[in-house]
C-alpha cells in the first residue's frame, strides 16, 4: 500500500472535511418555524395555512390568513412578528423551551414546549380584537 | 559432466565463433534493450504517512469534541425557570405530538385550556378572558 500516492490524500482531506461537515451540522441548533395567523369570520382560508387548518378550526372561526412566517434556531433569542408581536424564546434544555409570546412590550402568554419535530402548537391570543383572534403556530422542523 | 559441458562449449564456438565486443558496446546495448521493458518506478520516499493521520486524526477528534461542548454548553438546566400555572398534562393521546408543560396568561381572569389533537398532529392551546365588565 503506497500511502504517498495522491489518491490516498485526496481520500484522506475529503474524509477529514466530510467529519467536519456532519459534524458542524450536528451541532447546529434545531430550527423552529414561527406562524402568525389571524382568524376571522370573513372571507377564506389561506391555502398556506391548509396543513394547519385541522387544528386551527377549533378556534371556530371561518377564516385564517398567515399575517408573517419566521424561522428561528431553538434557541433563546427574539422573533420579531408583524403587528408589533414577538415571540421571545428562553433558555431551554434540548427542545424542551419555555416561549413567551408578547405584543408592543406587554407580555400575553408564557409556555414551556417541548417541542416534536413536525408536530405544531398552537397558540390562541386573547388581544380584546372583536371579531378576530390573532394565533402563533410554533413548528419545530425536521432535521 | 564437466568434459560434456566442454565438448558442447567447443562445438559451438566452432559454429558461431564469439566476436570481441567492448564493454562500452555491451553496455549500450544492454541499456537500449533495457529502454524497451517497462520498468519499475525508482522507489521514493514516502511521506510521514504517520504523522499526518495523526494531525488529522487530531483535528477531527477536536471537532467532534467541540461540538459536544458547545451543544452541551447551548442546553443549560432551565429548570428553575418553570411556571406551574397550569399543570403539565400527561400524554394521553400520543407521545409523538409536542407537550405544553405549563402555561402563563398575563391577563386577568384569564381562563387556559390544552388541548392535544392528535387526529391533526398538534397541541393547541386556547386562551379565553371574560369581556369587560359593565357592572358599576
Amino acid at each position: 500500500m503506497n500511502f504517498g500516492s495522491r489518491p490516498i490524500w485526496r481520500s484522506a482531506v475529503l474524509a477529514c472535511l466530510a467529519l467536519v461537515a456532519v459534524s458542524v451540522t450536528a451541532s447546529a441548533a434545531d430550527k423552529l418555524d414561527v406562524i402568525l395567523v389571524k382568524a376571522t369570520n370573513e372571507g377564506t382560508s389561506d391555502a398556506a395555512l391548509k396543513p394547519y387548518l385541522g387544528l386551527l378550526g377549533r378556534y371556530g372561526f371561518t377564516s385564517y390568513q398567515a399575517v408573517a412566517t419566521k424561522a428561528a434556531p431553538l434557541k433563546a433569542g427574539d422573533v420579531s412578528l408583524p403587528q408589533g408581536f414577538k415571540a421571545t424564546l428562553g433558555e431551554g434544555t434540548g427542545r424542551r423551551v419555555p416561549v413567551t409570546l408578547s405584543r408592543g412590550g406587554k407580555k400575553l402568554i408564557r409556555t414551556t414546549v417541548t417541542f416534536a419535530p413536525k408536530r405544531p402548537v398552537v397558540l390562541g391570543l386573547y388581544t380584546g380584537e372583536a371579531g378576530a383572534k390573532m394565533i402563533v403556530i410554533l413548528v419545530l422542523a425536521a432535521r | 559432466m564437466k568434459s560434456r559441458e566442454t565438448k558442447l562449449g567447443a562445438a559451438l564456438r566452432e559454429v558461431a565463433p564469439p566476436t570481441a565486443r567492448s564493454s562500452q558496446d555491451f553496455w549500450e546495448d544492454f541499456r537500449a534493450r533495457a529502454a524497451l521493458v517497462p520498468q519499475a518506478a525508482p522507489h521514493r520516499a514516502a511521506p510521514p504517512v504517520g504523522r499526518w493521520l495523526f494531525v488529522v486524526g487530531s483535528a477531527a477528534a477536536l471537532v467532534v469534541a467541540v461540538s459536544a461542548v458547545s451543544r452541551l454548553l447551548t442546553d443549560p438546566a432551565g429548570e428553575g425557570q418553570q411556571i406551574a400555572s397550569v399543570p403539565s398534562l400527561p400524554t394521553t393521546v400520543s407521545g409523538a405530538l409536542s407537550r405544553v408543560d405549563d402555561v402563563q396568561v398575563f391577563q386577568d381572569d384569564a381562563s387556559v385550556m390544552v388541548f392535544e389533537d392528535s387526529e391533526n398532529g398538534g397541541t393547541v392551546v386556547f386562551v379565553e378572558a371574560s369581556p369587560p365588565s359593565n357592572h358599576t
